[in-house]
């Protein structure tokens, strides 16, 4: 039972891994690193099944045979190209971040520790989506309204694209209800299972993204200790199981700073990382309208890292292969926002010259958003940032000359995104109060898993940090170093 | 003086790292057991287990099930409740547009077949259809009804 509930996603799972593999890191193709490149597939093959469902519907309609017969022809054709790469495959032999071994007991510890964060989390998630099986509000009225009416539309399958189920966002895309009915279409059925299974599979992968990649730029230790800090932050759970697609979006920002910053590492190793990166950003905005506005915001943190570093000419050659990546799936994004979205976001409807200069020169809509903002930075998360300052102090931080790039690509990028957000909480149509009381925990959320990736980048790892007089303590801070 | 300041300072070094990775692990831990709470509350819910409550979506897909076979498979149908108006209302109405997907649900009486969603007791639903020009097509019980809708 559980693998014919499976079978839909394992050939875009197998595809993508095979691309993870291709693009990844590791001498080895499937070993090396092999919980990153799972992460890494698992939002990969929703982005892509995605994309291949809709495609579908738009060129040939419902047809349930017709899907699986194309799709596999499609899959097994991308298979055999891909595997035919990795033939020429050139083997990268990465050095993991941090040249301080773990001491066994500790690395035990740190696993236990972890296993003892998973289990309430993966319990709580279960339990949630017993609870809630068809999602909160947002999942009836948006995501699993969509995927019922793509499912179960037939020739009508447009019939969800009419003013009638417009909200205040009849824009927003359909990675995740285009998932959800794909996955409905190959099992002709509609367990309620299926959405929280993506849900849980975002939300896990993301927390399996951020340890594993910093299980490699840092330290094994480093990784677990960034999943704890994630496992330990109760909102990321049970936003999670709601089935709402902040989640979602919150996994293709990381996925997209993660390949950035293996890029950087690969050093011209795995150019194909650049279009991987690309195709994160894609599936971003083809996620929720916040990741159309996160693929400016990528563009203008690699030019403010990349021009002064190596100038524009080696810009110029990352966006050619960045773009060939993200072009095809904005592509699908702006043929389904021109032709067949009813409407534009209100948030964007409701803007005119007058009114908006109105709004951003209200200096009282600054103050609130600030208060706003600053509050919840203090208290987000649940360890939040006020813990991870306090840990940051007591640790010391360190920066690696292998991962400057990547690191200033991450903070470039989570400041843009984080002043992007405070200025559509400056022009909301919607009064101020109101966006905050609304969505700013859910915008937090999209941003969280990132910047816990950035912090755990920065911060000195324990390995580093238990070194007496190490040799490395030339290259970092501690609060005590600093004072003495 | 200077000497024992840099000393505790030496120690300090030495130590936080260990402060450090405690702090933060309790801190993470404390905050998943309260993720068990629920799971606690779940579990006491059905610690006699008599039956299982579905949730508030499903119960809705159960009662109207019946529209299912009286309803065109597309197409858009009226929406008329004893609802109050405000919160509530509208999310009873959200409920039901989507366990009837794919047929529109419009929110008003003026559609040629309209769904009737009744849930106060005290309600008299032949007063309620006289007011608003409705008429009974099937009752389908527990509050659902099948009706023809008013002329714009």
């Amino acid at each position: 039972m559980i693998v014919s509930l499976l079978l839909p996603i394992l050939p875009p799972l197998a595809l993508s891994f095979l691309l993870a593999g291709l693009w990844g890191p590791g001498p080895h193709l499937f070993r090396s690193h092999f919980l990153l490149k799972v992460c890494l597939a698992v939002g990969l093959a929703l982005g892509i099944s995605s994309c291949t469902y809709f495609v579908w519907l738009l060129i040939a309609g419902p047809s349930r045979m017709g899907l699986i017969v194309s799709e596999s022809i499609a899959f097994i054709a991308a298979a055999s190209l891909l595997f035919y790469a990795l033939k020429k495959r050139v083997a990268w032999d990465d050095v993991n971040g941090c040249s301080q071994p773990m001491s066994k007991g500790l690395l035990i510890a740190l696993s236990a520790c972890t296993l003892v964060a998973l289990i309430p989390s993966l319990t709580r998630f279960v339990f949630l989506s017993l609870s809630a099986p068809h999602g909160e509000i947002d999942a009836l009225t948006i995501w699993n309204l969509r995927a019922r009416f793509l499912a179960r539309g037939d020739e009508q399958w447009l019939d969800s694209f009419t003013g009638l189920l417009t909200t205040r966002v009849p824009d927003y895309p359909l990675l995740l209800p285009a998932s959800i009915a794909r996955w409905w279409t190959y099992l002709g059925d509609e367990p309620t299972v299926v959405p929280a299974l993506v849900a849980m599979l975002f939300t896990f992968t993301t927390i399996g993204l951020a340890a594993s990649s910093l299980g490699l730029f840092r330290s094994r230790g480093q990784g677990l200790l960034a999943g704890i800090v994630l496992l330990g932050t109760p909102f990321l759970i049970r936003h999670g199981a709601s089935q709402y697609a902040d989640v979602p979006l919150g996994f293709f920002i990381l996925a997209t700073v993660v390949a950035f910053c293996l890029h950087e590492r690969a050093a011209g190793h795995r150019p194909g990382l650049l279009a991987m990166a690309g195709l994160m950003t894609g599936f971003a905005a083809w996620t929720k309208n916040e990741g159309l506005f996160f693929i400016p915001i990528v563009i203008l943190a690699r030019l403010l890292v990349v021009v002064p570093e190596r100038g524009w000419l080696s810009y110029w050659n990352e966006m050619r292969v960045f773009a060939a990546g993200l072009f095809p799936v904005l592509l699908i994004v702006f043929l389904f926002k021109l032709h067949i979205a009813p409407g534009l976001s209100q948030i964007v409807a409701d803007q005119g010259a007058t009114t908006t200069i109105e709004r951003l020169s209200d200096a009282s809509r600054y103050i609130e958003a600030g208060q706003a903002f600053f509050k919840k930075a203090a208290r987000f998360g649940h360890p939040g940032l006020a813990v991870l300052l306090v840990y940051l102090l007591l640790m010391g931080w360190r920066t690696n000359e292998a991962d400057r790039s990547g690191f200033l690509t991450t903070g470039v990028t989570l400041g843009l995104m984080l002043a992007g957000y405070f200025m559509v909480f400056i022009i909301t149509p919607h009064g101020v109060r109101y966006q905050i009381e609304t969505s700013l925990d859910r915008l937090w959320m999209q941003l969280w898993p990132t910047a816990v990736f950035l912090f755990f980048l920065f911060v000195k790892t324990p390995e580093e940090a238990m070194v007496r007089n190490s040799p490395l303590s030339g290259e970092g801070n501690t609060l005590s170093q600093v004072r003495a | 003086m200077t000497s024992a300041l840099s000393s505790i300072l030496k120690r300090a070094t030495i130590v936080s790292p260990f402060v450090g990775m405690l702090f933060l692990l309790l801190v993470s831990l404390f905050s998943t057991i309260k993720l068990t709470k629920p799971t606690e509350q779940f579990a006491s819910r059905f610690a006699g287990i008599t039956e299982i409550v579905p949730d508030n979506v499903t119960l809705h897909e159960r009662r109207v099930s019946g529209l299912r076979t009286l309803l065109p498979p597309h197409g858009t149908v009226g929406y008329a409740t004893d609802d109050d108006a405000g919160y509530a209302r509208y999310e009873k109405y959200l409920t039901i547009r989507y366990v009837l997907a794919p047929i529109l649900v419009e929110d008003s009486p003026h559609v040629a077949l309209v769904v009737g969603n009744f849930t106060q007791p005290a309600t008299d639903p032949q007063q309620f259809l006289r007011q608003r020009n409705l008429t009974l097509i099937k009752d389908l019980g527990q509050g659902v009804l099948l009706l023809e809708g008013a002329p714009r």
